[in-house]
């Protein structure tokens, strides 16, 4: 059983949320509601590259915004 | 209290509870550590003080503050306080190697650092303050479930530990959870706070304080010593102890028979401990979760004839997917999948890491996510869960969390070493231990690179073993093939031919227990402890063994600190002439995570 998110070899898209939350995916699966797709298929270290340069506080944003930035 | 269930839980924050703890019962003991007690008016008084010290430092909601103490009453006192200053605080264990607490200290960027008096930051430049710090009290800032409580670093396969960041409405969450399926008793308990605040185990217990619950510490020196630890529970009436299956193994005589619930957690139980506790009668449960899900996920009652995980507690949606993500059918292995409010917010600074292992939930809320644990289990024809193994390379040794690349990345970057590989072998049953393997000069496993591994790494994550190969075993396309590893070398090199066993009585009698504990034929003089594969918990039996035999003042660190036989020996013929001390505490450190 080879897990979803970890082929080296597949394709992959890269999906946000309302909290601008990033989730590696896979492209051959259906996006769930409420995620929409904010890199569009690439291998998985170019899905990561997107993520790491992207998504710079993992917390979500409503909160981000809430603490004012700390 | 009553709290709600299913999809309106919303768990009382803790500091509310500790709130309604202090009023109704402000005499109650709160806390209780070696001589030291402090009742909830008074861990009230002292949080409070500590609390508006680190406002006036700037402290508050949404930045990390580093706890660098002992194991004393006042380490209650610190976290709690960095909650009540809206901060989350993050365990720096002082045992551990400067370098990684200087490492994660950097990495979760405290802001600010409670230690002992005169500690240097483990982060240049950040102001510290002792726990008895205090300033006039001010109104907290309301808190919101999502804000941060804790970062727990946990063993990174690319060779850097991760910070996973928790919540404080996760905690209420676990709290409220144990509450609702009756884990926690409804009145106030006794807790024996066992696990190293490094591990999540140790919120479950902790945190407990906050309901209204007497927080005993068990000090490094009870924790594995049978009769201090034993004593400890005479005397503060502990009705609820958490441990692992391996310390079990320890404290198995001590425990059979107490009226104490056994928080049984941090690796599988193995079926003849499960067969054992459940014949017994005993007061078991086994907790199952990844530090991600905010510490327990499973529960389940030890009675019955095999191990299993139980059930999710509620908050928390547990789902066994194949690797199309779709439900496998009962009796078919998948990965668990967690969901619920109980998810971390990710690893600290790793959005990389935090989107593939944090992923979007298909069968939940809108906008959800799921974390997959790596864990493997299936529903057994009885519909019990069982846990299947890793899908990858972790391993739980004594309750620790390893990534076994982690210790490959520090061997690799040693210069001596061409290739490492690192595994875990069985001893004898259910005694896992640590085995590296290197390819390079002699060298590769020399002093200098058990040195390396040692100022780099917890102790934990050390290797029992390091063996220096021609190469590498390898698989049919090139990878290292783990299985066809040899057996560790058990002696090291330098030890041959001065292994005859020779001089005094006392020698040989220590020679003995090193032999018995550690099922090797022959050891000598020149041989390390550890390089024979002697962990934690076998230092604390020999160490425990010769206390007992000859009635002397022996500490563990005399054997953890000796470069040999002969060293070791030297520290108990020293203690031998100082005479017996009474009972005298036994300085441990035992390395089991709770």
């Amino acid at each position: 059983m080879t897990n979803p998110f970890e082929d080296e070899n597949a394709r992959y898209l890269v999906l946000v949320n309302e909290e601008n939350q990033h989730s590696l995916w896979p492209s051959w699966l259906d996006v769930p509601a409420g995620w929409s797709v904010a890199h569009e298929e690439d291998t998985r270290q170019g899905c990561l590259d997107h993520i790491e340069e992207n998504w710079t506080d993992i917390r979500p944003a409503s909160l981000i915004a809430a603490l004012g930035g700390r | 209290m009553t709290a709600p269930t299913g999809a309106d839980r919303r768990p009382v924050d803790l500091l509310a509870r500790f709130a309604r703890a202090v009023r109704t019962a402000p005499g109650r003991p709160a806390v209780r550590a070696g001589g030291t007690e402090l009742t909830f008016a008074e861990l009230d008084r002292r949080t409070a003080g500590l609390a508006a010290a680190l406002h006036a430092h700037g402290i508050g909601r949404g930045d990390r503050v580093g706890v660098q103490l002992p194991r004393t009453a006042d380490l209650v006192v610190a976290l709690l306080a960095v909650w009540r200053a809206g901060a989350a605080y993050v365990p720096l264990d002082p045992a551990y190697p400067p370098a990684r607490l200087a490492l994660m200290a950097e990495d979760a960027r405290i802001a600010l650092l409670i230690g002992a008096d005169g500690a240097a930051p483990p982060r240049p430049g950040v102001p510290v303050l002792g726990p008895d710090a205090a300033a006039a009290p001010r109104p907290a800032a309301e808190p919101d479930p999502r804000d941060p409580a804790y970062v727990i670093y946990t063993s990174g396969s690319t060779g850097v530990p991760k910070g996973v960041e928790l919540t404080r409405g996760g905690v209420a969450d676990l709290v409220a959870g144990l509450e609702e399926r009756g884990v926690y008793r409804a009145g106030p308990s006794v807790v024996g706070w066992n696990a190293s605040m490094s591990f999540d185990a140790s919120v479950q217990q902790w945190a407990r304080v906050c309901r209204g619950d007497t927080v005993v510490l068990i000090g490094d020196e009870q924790r594995a010593d049978p009769a201090a630890l034993a004593a400890v529970l005479d005397a503060t009436g502990v009705t609820d102890l958490d441990l692992t299956p391996s310390h079990w193994e320890l404290l198995r005589e001590t425990l059979t028979g107490r009226q104490v619930r056994l928080f049984m957690g941090g690796e599988p139980v193995p079926e003849r401990t499960w067969r054992e506790l459940a014949d017994g009668g005993a007061d078991a449960v086994n907790l199952y979760g990844p530090t991600e899900c905010t510490v327990d996920a499973t529960v389940a009652a030890i009675t019955g004839p095999r191990p299993h995980l139980g059930d999710p507690l509620p908050g928390v949606r547990l789902r066994l997917l194949d690797d199309g993500l779709r439900p496998v059918p009962d009796g078919v292995t998948g990965e668990l999948y967690l969901a619920g409010p109980r998810l971390a917010h990710g690893y600290l600074h790793r959005p990389g890491l935090t989107a593939a292992c944090f992923v979007a939930d298909p069968d939940g809320p809108a906008g959800g996510r799921m974390y997959r644990t790596g864990d493997r289990a299936r529903r057994g024809a009885d519909g019990l869960l069982e846990f299947a193994g890793r899908v990858d390379r972790q391993v739980k040794v004594l309750g620790h969390r390893i990534e076994l690349g982690e210790i490959e990345s520090v061997l690799a970057r040693r210069p001596e070493v061409t290739a490492a590989a690192v595994t875990v072998r069985e001893a004898a049953p259910g005694d896992l231990r640590i085995a590296a393997y290197v390819t390079g000069p002699a060298a590769a496993g020399g002093p200098a690179v058990l040195a390396a591994l040692r100022a780099q790494l917890p102790a934990h994550l050390v290797p029992h073993t390091l063996t220096v190969l021609d190469g590498l075993p390898l698989t049919p396309n090139g990878k290292t093939d783990y299985a066809a590893l040899p057996a560790p070398a058990v002696a090291a090199p330098a030890a041959a031919g001065s292994g005859a066993p020779q001089g005094d009585a006392l020698q040989e009698r220590v020679a003995q227990e090193w032999r018995t504990v550690l099922g090797v034929a022959s050891v000598a003089q020149t041989d390390n402890f550890l390089s024979l594969g002697g962990h934690s918990l076998a230092a604390l039996r020999v160490v425990h063994k010769l206390r007992r035999t000859l009635d002397i003042d022996l500490q563990l660190r005399h054997l953890l600190d000796a470069d040999d036989l002969a060293g070791f020996t030297r520290a108990v013929r020293e203690r031998t002439q100082a005479g017996p001390v009474g009972r005298p505490a036994l300085v441990a450190r035992d390395r089991t995570a709770r």
